[in-house]
């Protein structure tokens, strides 16, 4: 019991931070798989059957923008930051620095007598 | 199966559930992601337990757009309240139909309920569809109403006392009351219309009357307090359960008038009250259960 809901609060916490990390990594175009193993790299491993279609939905919204590219003879679509997706990851990034920040002071005044 | 042709499997199941436009794009890119990923696998049972990992084709086509709930999360219990509330007030309904029916069947009330209740569940759907539709394009903003008090309406009782006690006037003498109404000039044939069946004056009439008359005692004494006390309100509740279980049994026992196009005509109407009386005591217990958790402060 105790570990399912850490199980899905833990999902939750990191749903939360799917999208910032997403967008940090395609600063540089990169395709599916390639952001898969950046994440992986860096610590936050995202299921594939969330990643992919989050990249397709980001795209609909006009953050990110892709092109196919054939390397080692292979398709692949790469995906990127889109002008409108630079500038929301800046403001994300501001809010995320302030939310770990006031996060930071909230948990040490829990834990100091 | 091949390790493609799993894929291929998989990625036709994913596709065919995303809109036409969106297919071929997402077929080339899935397959395509999908493959390299198995590229460092060994062998089917793998690529297997990979597409397991990947999530089922209908949830990751899910994710593919934004999922549309056809009935709100939020109106789920209202929802599933009203259907059932509605399938059994249907079959309710039916029951009651069959008692005034000369060739009575109760095994048919049943049959002819369902056709009604599938009836009710698709209006009910559609209606809050719709209602999810319009508060999507325009987010409803909340008004707050009166808060729920203990007061009555003095002038709305008083006018409710008027109404049964000349309702039970009317039906204490029939005959009297056509004539009145009709100054004078109502014809034998109208007046045989209202002649009550003997046996209904002799056992159900009297214990329908006392009911009747439970009821204007209640209300009188609600209109003299002013307000709900709990011993009126627990009062009026077996009081409406007490009715709604007389008024069964008189239509379901026998001929309530003579001519028998009167007496259907009335039984239907006591059906209509039995059916509108269980709805509405089911709405006094949710108000009820509101104000009882406000109490609790």
């Amino acid at each position: 019991m105790a570990n399912d809901v850490f199980d899905k609060l833990e999902q939750e916490l990191r749903r939360g931070v799917v999208v910032l990390a997403v967008l940090s990594q395609l600063r540089e175009p990169r395709y599916g798989y390639e952001l898969r193993q950046s994440l992986i790299e860096r610590g936050l491993p995202i299921e594939e059957g969330t990643l992919y279609p989050l990249l397709r939905r980001l795209e609909a919204q006009g953050v990110l923008g892709s092109e196919w590219r054939t390397a080692e003879g292979k398709p692949r679509r790469y995906y990127g930051l889109s002008g409108e997706g630079r500038a929301l990851y800046e403001r994300l990034t501001g809010t995320w620095r302030g939310l770990n920040e006031a996060m930071e002071l909230l948990m040490e005044s829990e834990t100091t007598p | 199966m091949t390790a493609d042709q799993l894929i291929d499997r998989y990625v036709a199941d994913v596709v065919g559930l995303l809109p036409r436009r969106q297919r071929p794009d997402v077929a080339l890119e899935l397959r395509a992601l999908l493959s390299e990923q198995a590229a460092d696998l060994d062998g089917e049972p793998a690529v297997r337990e990979m597409l397991r990992r990947f999530g089922h084709p209908a949830e990751v086509a899910a994710r593919y757009g934004t999922p549309v709930a056809l009935i709100d999360p939020v109106d789920t219990r209202r929802f599933l309240t009203l259907a059932v509330g509605g399938a059994i007030v249907i079959q309710l309904g039916a029951v009651l139909a069959e008692l005034i029916r000369a060739d009575r069947d109760l095994g048919r009330a049943a049959d002819e309920a369902w056709p009604v209740v599938f009836g009710w569940l698709g209006l009910l759907f559609a209606g809050f569809a719709l209602a999810a539709w319009l508060r999507r394009r325009r987010p409803p903003t909340w008004h707050p109403r009166p808060l729920p008090t203990d007061r009555v309406n003095r002038a709305g009782r008083a006018a409710a006392v008027a109404f049964f006690v000349a309702g039970t006037l009317v039906l204490l003498d029939p005959d009297a009351a056509l004539r009145l109404a009709t100054g004078g000039r109502a014809t034998q044939p109208a007046l045989d219309a209202f002649a009550y069946d003997e046996g209904f004056v002799r056992y159900r009439g009297p214990i329908l009357l006392a009911v009747v008359l439970a009821g204007i005692a209640i209300q009188t004494t609600l209109l003299w307090l002013g307000r709900w006390r709990p011993t009126v309100r627990t009062a009026d509740l077996v009081h409406s359960l007490a009715v709604c279980a007389v008024l069964t049994w008189v239509i379901g026992s026998g001929p309530i008038f003579t001519a028998a196009p009167t007496d259907r005509s009335m039984k239907g109407a006591i059906a209509v009250i039995i059916l509108a009386t269980l709805i509405e005591l089911a709405w006094r217990a949710r108000r009820l259960s509101v104000a009882h958790a406000l109490r609790h402060r």
